[in-house]
């Protein structure tokens, strides 16, 4: 498995946690915070911030890992860490198919309001949308880089 | 209307030139080897750009290097 796929399954297993941790987090508090609309603006900048710093840390932390595996087991050549023009054309779909979720998501959310469904619950199936379309994101790039990937 | 496949001949002028690696033709192209093991394997087809580079690198034109061919059905 080439360092690119590894990436962007930590990235996977990140997003995966930040989910699970966020959940379980919103699960488990007093349902009467539920009414409180400040709880859930800091609770999603919180979880938010928290795994932008998780995922630049794991990731650093990976590449520097890596790296040292690398240098210790002395193998030739370099990490193949180079953003060129097959990458380019990865990042480029895969983003494409991660906004295709978020925004299937976000025109989820009306048809909640519809079912009467608090916009409490509404407000977190796109936030949970974002996290589901990253991951899907990621799982785009995983499997462009195992079947390849054509111009057009 | 036919459907055309790119192929290659990456692997047999490696070969000719010194067996030069993956990594050696990567470093060369200023891709990675992933990108070149892509090409190798008909997994993605490069740009012109990059299609030309490799073949200055094992000088040669560039039909010496990629060829359209016709897919079965």
């Amino acid at each position: 498995m080439a360092y690119k796929e590894k990436q962007s399954l930590i990235t996977i297993l990140i997003y995966i946690l930040g989910i699970g941790s966020y959940l379980g987090y919103i699960l488990t508090r007093d349902p009467v915070q539920y009414n409180d609309s400040k709880f859930w603006a800091s609770t999603m900048l919180i979880f938010i911030g928290i795994l932008i710093v998780m995922t630049i840390v794991i990731l650093v932390a990976f590449h520097i890992a890596y790296e040292v595996i690398y240098t210790v087991k002395n193998e030739k050549g370099q990490i193949d860490d180079v953003v060129d023009e097959m990458e380019k054309l990865i990042s480029l779909k895969s983003v494409r198919n991660g906004g295709i979720v978020s925004s299937v998501a976000i025109l989820f959310a009306p048809v909640l309001v519809l079912f009467d469904v608090s916009l409490i619950w509404v407000l977190n199936v796109v936030y949970i949308g974002f996290f589901v379309a990253a991951i899907f994101e990621e799982c785009s790039k995983l499997y462009f880089y195992r079947r390849g990937i054509r111009n057009g | 209307m036919a459907k055309y496949e790119i192929q290659n001949q990456i692997r047999r002028l490696r070969f000719d030139h010194h067996e030069m690696t993956q990594q050696e033709l990567a470093n060369l192209t200023g891709v990675s080897r992933q990108t070149i093991v892509a090409i190798e394997n008909g997994k993605y087809s490069p740009t012109l750009e990059l299609a030309f580079a490799i073949a200055r690198i094992f000088n040669v034109t560039l039909d010496q290097v990629f060829t359209s061919v016709e897919k079965e059905k």
